[in-house]
């Protein structure tokens, strides 16, 4: 099946990009990896003109996220722009502000999917992980508000300490609602590198615990060392809302700002793209690891933990360790 | 839509919720009700590009037999084949 990996390296173009068009939150979040520097935005005309310039490039999907995107008083104007220009979208939020007029917005557009994050089944657990009471009722309504209305919805579950056990019923309960139902383990460091959130990350025991309740349902298979590591600069790249330009969200080299130079210099010219164009995954540590086809390596996650691209986390060392073993026993 | 005959009298716009992307000798497109992606080759994005809900058929095979400089029974044709093929696979609708 065609791919947008497949369309943009044909074409080295970036055929999906990331929007983060506030980092403002109404949630705090005890992982959150954001920072708010509390700059000034993007416009809604900047956002046109950014808009048109990566329809020109190419760009046909646009991830929308924050902080809470739904925070802007201009959101509706900026979907219904980036609809207007034939762009596809996936939205990402915390669903707090979805009500049904705003579902029923969402149903005008063209909306691929909307993610939310949950982090369990229960609103005390998932409230004191939001630090915001209440929140858990708002995004279980948000997700019965846009399954009613046919929008396809992903609810994702970041494990940490205080939630993994809550995991299946977690599921249970996503599924009962008639969302898609996702999960992740790696907790990164903040965009200041700040490493709080590292506190919360499972430890190799508690990651065991976790994928044996869960089980394994992908299929592992040798990576090729050919292969670019990751999309980061290669079919993707993330835009701040100040206008920064970076491989991804996490991969947070900044390559220009919009404010600057047209998105397409950046994209064509940057020295941290060219570099990522020019690297295989056999050019990273990675390439020589004997984890690698039981890892999904992120250098994003690298970078910001240890501030090289070449190296380990811990996390992604004992997820990938958990999954080699579980993998044995299969 | 299964047993409709096309005619170049049709007129046909492209369904909501369609994202698509004209690149250099495609056009590709993202059906988001459904997920889907799809790709065509360059006169197909052409026809694409004019189902604006306005135009007919025979319009628009005038447009590709003058463009790309092919017969206009041939054009007609061509138009009529993937249009059937585009309602196939759910891609275009008749205006309200
Ligand atoms: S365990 Fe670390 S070094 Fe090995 S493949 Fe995964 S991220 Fe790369």
């Amino acid at each position: 099946m065609k791919t947008l990996y497949n369309v943009s390296t044909k074409y080295g173009i970036p055929s999906s990009v990331i929007l983060e068009v506030t980092y403002r939150c109404n949630l705090r979040c005890i992982h959150c990896y954001v920072v708010d520097r509390k700059k000034k935005e993007l416009t809604i005309d900047e956002y046109e003109k950014l808009l048109r310039d990566l329809r020109e490039l190419g760009t046909l999907l646009l991830t929308v996220t924050g902080g809470e995107p739904l925070i802007r008083s201009d959101i509706k104007e900026l979907l219904l722009l980036m609809s207007d220009m034939d762009f596809a979208i996936r939205l990402f939020t915390a669903g707090y502000y979805i009500d049904e007029n705003f579902a029923d917005f969402l149903r005008t557009i063209n909306l691929l999917e909307v993610e939310m994050s949950i982090y369990g089944s229960k609103p005390d657990l998932h409230d004191s992980i939001t630090r915001v009471p209440g929140s858990f009722k708002k995004l279980t309504n948000a997700v019965k508000l846009l399954v009613e209305r046919g929008i396809r919805t992903n609810l994702k579950f970041v494990a940490m300490k205080p939630n993994y056990r809550d995991v299946l019923n977690t599921k249970v309960l996503a599924e009962k609602i008639g969302a898609d139902f996702y999960y992740d383990v790696i907790i990164t460091p903040r965009d200041d590198f700040s490493s709080e959130p590292l506190q919360l990350r499972l430890s190799k025991e508690e990651m065991r615990e976790f994928y044996s309740t869960m089980g394994i349902s992908f299929e592992f298979s040798p990576r090729k060392v050919d292969d670019f590591i990751c999309n980061a600069g290669v079919g993707i790249m993330a835009i701040s809302p100040y206008g920064e330009v970076f491989p991804c969200v996490q991969l947070r080299i900044k390559a220009g700002n919009i404010m600057e130079k047209d998105i397409a210099d950046i994209w064509n010219n940057a020295e941290i793209f060219k570099f990522l164009r020019g690297r295989r995954l056999k050019d990273y540590n990675c390439g020589s690891c004997p984890l690698v086809d039981f890892c999904f390596p992120c250098i994003g996650s690298i970078w910001l933990e240890r501030r090289t691209m070449d190296g380990c986390t811990e996390g992604l060392k004992n997820r990938a360790e958990v999954l080699r073993e579980l993998a044995g026993e299969k | 839509m299964g047993d409709y005959k096309i005619t170049l009298k049709d007129v046909f716009k492209k369904k909501k919720g369609v994202a698509y992307r004209k690149l250099l000798d495609e056009t590709v497109l993202i059906d988001t009700t459904r997920g889907e992606i799809f790709s065509f080759n360059e006169t197909a994005g052409v026809i694409w590009e004019l189902l604006d809900g306005e135009r007919d058929l025979g319009s628009i095979a005038g447009e590709i037999s003058s463009e790309y400089d092919v017969d206009s029974d041939e054009a007609a044709g061509d138009v009529v084949e993937f249009i059937s093929q585009l309602l196939e696979a759910e891609l275009v609708e008749k205006p309200a």
